[in-house]
């Protein structure tokens, strides 16, 4: 059974991170804005989450009021990018910086403990005890919000509202001549897509049962690294672009964190863990690139 | 809005701009008055920098010159926020990338340009038979739950031109649009831009093709240097621009 263990661990972590990847991969290959704010949503709304359950607030508007704060992040990134033409990297830099001061304040420390305090994970705790070292109950929790969360941003982007947000990031230019405002959708999609950087550190907090100031950071390589294989790894013919993405986050996270668990249990220091993080990726593409020059060497045979 | 929506009568009226290059003022336009009716089919030639692209600049909202007025049925369209603009004015670009949205499906890019079907509870099934209907003559009815990404640069013109019909726009705005297309696309092109122009809209085309310059449309307005150098409606006087052209504008 201690076969499981890396899977396991792999399948938590990939799960809750997935709506990280996810929230990159909307503000990155939908809207055209590679957006680094993530690492502070996913901070702020972990911090926002914990100090609010530290003043008795009920787990659930405690997790709105922290998708909210990570929400209001994602739209300050956005606004300062259409309001004050700052560059796009730099927006979100400006808007991390904020996000880990802020955090600070909330928290009133760097390290809040949630021991004490009943999750979600909790309500499944009998499942989880049913197979060892196989947390079942949680991994079957986070992939039914996993599925009904995706479900519902597929039928969000696939509405006329969607569509009109597709196009105001595929092409501006365009949207702006169908009487699109290109700003308004920018600011609302950042926002939207860090709302579900902030889920991903609540989520983050409730499992690891604790929230530190230092938990947002890393969280963008690894997003960028899951959503690469995910979109190197997966076929994207026939399906629409969106749906594409959304299935190459999902799968790209959980297929990075339980490569990253099969490769730490083999014996790999958690300090080399960047230096996977580059060769699991480079691998992988070089693996697809070399298939595909196969493919079009075929083609001009 | 509703005049600027259903008609199409285009005031030019002493438009200047003027760029400043290396600290020296160039002169873009100079004091520029056209009137073009509604549903007019106006060709606009000249040289390079003879003031063409930034008309259509300004005509697209994409430039504020620095005096005069554009009136679109008496309603000056200077300052229409993009919303008001896109119900006046719609553009195809000469790059057939810039007009459309290449990750979207083709029924995607129609159906978001598709004003009536935004604003109306259409069901997706009868939105599809309207769009194949559509695309058939242009041979892209199988193509339609493709991304536009996948269409040849012909195919892409060809949308943009038939998205450029299901916009509420009553002036079209073409910038080169058959520059760089094979003679199949640039004759299917041409038989949708004959269309809009059966439908009533205002065209207003750029072109460098100095034959399809006299051959198409109502009217030849040639500029030169920032102004109106030549401006005929008459068969045989629009050919006189050809001539003026071949000896080097």
């Amino acid at each position: 059974m201690d076969l499981l263990v890396p899977l396991d661990t792999g399948l938590l972590i990939g799960l809750i991170l997935a709506w990280s990847v996810i929230a990159l991969s909307v503000s990155f290959r939908l809207l055209n804005f590679p957006d680094l704010t993530i690492e502070g949503s996913l901070l702020i709304g972990a911090a926002v989450f914990t100090a609010l359950l530290e003043l008795k607030v009920s787990p659930v508007y405690a997790t709105l009021s922290g998708m909210l704060s990570g929400a209001l992040a994602g739209g300050l990134t956005g606004f300062f990018h259409v309001k004050y033409r700052i560059n796009k990297f730099l927006a979100g830099i400006i808007v991390v910086a904020i996000c880990f001061t802020a955090s600070l304040r909330i928290m009133g420390a760097s390290n809040i403990g949630l021991i004490n305090y009943k999750t979600v994970f909790d309500k499944v705790e009998f499942f989880d005890k049913l197979i060892p070292n196989l947390h079942i109950g949680s991994i079957l929790l986070l992939t039914v919000m996993l599925m009904l969360g995706s479900l519902l941003l597929y039928a969000g982007l696939s509405s006329k509202r969607g569509i009109r947000l597709r196009v105001a990031g595929s092409n501006p230019e365009y949207a702006r001549s169908l009487g699109i405002s290109v700003p308004i959708y920018l600011v609302a999609g950042l926002a939207f897509s860090n709302s579900l950087a902030a889920l991903s550190g609540i989520l983050l907090a409730m499992f690891q049962g604790f929230t530190d100031v230092n938990m947002g950071q890393g969280t963008l390589i690894i997003a960028l690294a899951a959503l690469t294989i995910g979109e190197r790894l997966f076929p994207k013919t026939k399906v629409s672009y969106h749906l594409f993405i959304l299935i190459a986050a999902i799968g790209g996270s959980i297929l990075y964190q339980v490569l990253v668990a099969v490769a730490i249990r083999m014996g790999l220091a958690a300090t080399d863990l960047k230096m996977v993080t580059a060769v699991l990726v480079l691998v992988v593409m070089a693996m697809k690139s070399s298939r595909h020059e196969e493919l079009l060497s075929e083609e001009f045979k | 809005m509703s005049t600027l929506v259903q008609q199409g009568q285009i005031d030019i009226q002493d438009i200047q701009v003027t760029f400043e290059r290396w600290g020296s003022k160039v002169n873009a336009l100079i004091g520029v008055n056209i009137s073009v009716p509604a549903g007019q089919w106006l060709i606009l030639v000249g040289p390079n920098g003879s003031g063409k692209s930034t008309l259509l600049k300004i005509l697209s909202g994409r430039l504020t010159p620095d005096r005069g007025d554009i009136r679109i049925n008496g309603n000056s369209i200077i300052g229409l926020s993009s919303d008001q603009l896109s119900k006046a004015v719609f553009l195809v670009h000469q790059d057939p990338l810039l007009g459309s949205a290449p990750l979207l499906t083709v029924y995607e890019n129609l159906l978001v340009a598709d004003h009536d079907a935004y604003y109306n509870r259409i069901s997706r099934k009868e939105l599809e038979m309207k769009y194949v209907e559509l695309l058939a003559p242009l041979g892209l009815s199988d193509r339609i739950k493709q991304p536009v990404k996948t269409l040849s640069g012909g195919e892409r013109q060809l949308l943009a031109l038939l998205i450029a019909g299901l916009r509420p726009s009553s002036v079209i705005l073409l910038d080169e649009p058959l520059a760089a297309l094979d003679p199949d696309k640039t004759d299917q092109c041409i038989q949708q831009i004959r269309s809009l122009h059966i439908q009533g809209k205002t065209i207003i085309q750029v072109t460098h093709d100095e034959e399809l310059a006299v051959s198409l449309g109502d009217r030849t307005i040639a500029l030169h240097g920032g102004g109106v150098m030549h401006d005929e409606s008459d068969g045989q006087a629009r050919k006189t621009i050809t001539n003026w052209w071949r000896k080097g504008a």
